[in-house]
């Protein structure tokens, strides 16, 4: 887990942080029920105060990205990484259901459509219209 | 009739000192167990007169204070074995020497640890049986450290520790004040000026201004509260002026502080995240701006 902090951010410390791991749990850096740092090694090996890494880990519990087992630590939940990603995928397959109609009424036929996305897919999409 | 609350370390309430040039004004401020504070200010702005308030070292004006639950002058005894103090000037006398200190706090201390305390003396380097008049400022803090630290202190008051060590040492006292608040059942108050320590390791401030408490809050707290700007001058008018806590202004830009929920009222200025240094010294300037429009609006009138 990398995580940097930039003093001269808009961002205040713990959300830096909260960017971090969040980051290191899409990239795949865990498994599920790994155990992050504690609070005060993590405070102390990023140089912040304890309270810091206290928050950043009670917001990414509200997430539902960690969940905490007191007296024995802060472990990653990856259940919440699947839901999230699902609803990503959901979300997209939305704008591309608005997008297909769009192109319908734009005149566009079915074989057009498809090659279109293909075009897109393979990184033509801009030489098509050029 | 309040109920005690064993969660807070230390409970300041209220107090108040009165000298003639001088005053203490309604200081409060609570640090709960595993934490540090950090107590700001300039030179003269109060904090040694907290301090030694809280050691009872002379008598307050009005106000309460609470150390581990226990009243501090009448259950005085009972408190100060539980604090371990470091002060700003040394109380070490010259001719002494470490070892007969140590002995003198071994008498004096229920807990006292004279293991720990070899332990902290020999990492610190400093030799038993040299006089202190031959001790460095650096190792007198040390040494003084090493007595405070050796009674397994449950409250640990430091008054400007780490103003005279060397950077190395300085980052180790840091490290020990970490693990001291480590399992969550002790804590720190640390007064000091070098507010960089503090960004370190503070999990709230105390700001203190001319016997003032203007803010008392954990560190997320103020980083969610407040925000630092930068801009070009026009980006102020008289209206978002009234905004900012403190501006410091130069012949084209300016940098203030002010607060998160106002920032959409300033036009095309950077952010970022106060740090203590940014919050005690545009309190400052804040502070001393509305003493000098006070004084041009009396003079006007």
């Amino acid at each position: 887990m990398n995580i940097i902090i930039s003093h001269t951010s808009a961002k205040p410390l713990y959300e830096q942080i909260e960017d971090g791991i969040r980051k290191a749990i899409y990239e795949g850096e865990f498994k599920n029920g790994d155990m992050l740092p504690s609070v005060r090694q993590l405070a102390k090996d990023l140089n912040v105060s304890a309270i810091t890494t206290k928050r950043a880990y009670i917001d990414l519990e509200h997430e539902g990205f960690v969940y905490t087992v007191s007296g024995k630590g802060t472990f990653v939940r990856l259940d919440k990484l699947a839901q999230l990603q699902d609803n990503r995928l959901l979300e997209a397959l939305e704008k591309l259901r608005i997008c297909t109609e769009e192109c319908q009424k734009a005149g566009a036929e079915k074989n057009q459509i498809v090659e279109i996305i293909e075009n897109i897919y393979n990184d033509e999409g801009k030489e098509l219209w050029k | 009739m309040e109920m005690m609350n064993t969660n807070y370390a230390l409970e300041v309430e209220n107090v108040s000192k009165n000298y003639a040039d001088f005053s203490l004004d309604n200081v409060s401020f609570r640090i709960e167990k595993g934490m540090v504070m950090g107590l700001v200010g300039e030179n003269g702005a109060g904090k040694t007169t907290i301090i030694k308030l809280i050691l009872n070292a002379m008598e307050r004006t009005g106000g309460d204070i609470r150390i581990l639950g226990m009243d501090n002058i009448k259950e005085e005894l009972e408190a100060k074995e539980r604090i371990g103090y470091v002060s700003d000037d040394d109380f070490l006398l010259v001719n002494s020497n470490i070892k007969k200190y140590a002995r003198a706090f071994a008498h004096v201390y229920k807990n006292w640890d004279q293991e720990l305390f070899e332990k902290y003396a020999k990492m610190w380097k400093l030799p038993p049986k040299k006089r202190f008049s031959e001790y460095s400022k650096g190792m007198k803090t040390k040494a003084m450290l090493a007595l405070a630290l050796a009674h397994h202190p449950d409250m640990l008051i430091l008054d400007e520790p780490t103003a005279g060590l060397d950077p190395v040492a300085r980052i180790e006292v840091l490290d020990i004040l970490r693990e001291i608040v480590e399992e969550g059942e002790r804590a720190v108050l640390f007064s000091t000026h070098i507010t960089g320590d503090l960004d370190k390791i503070a999990d709230s401030v105390t700001v203190l201004i001319d016997g003032k408490v203007t803010e008392s809050m954990a560190i997320d707290q103020i980083e969610d509260k407040y925000a630092v700007i930068a801009g070009s001058l026009t980006s102020l008018d008289s209206l978002n002026t009234k905004l900012c806590i403190g501006i410091r202004r130069g012949t084209q830009n300016f940098e203030a502080l002010t607060e998160r929920k106002n920032l959409d009222r300033f036009k095309g200025v950077s952010v970022h995240t106060p740090n203590i240094e940014n919050l005690l010294t545009f309190s400052i300037w804040g502070h001393r701006d509305e003493i000098v429009e006070l004084g041009g609006e009396n003079n006007n009138g």
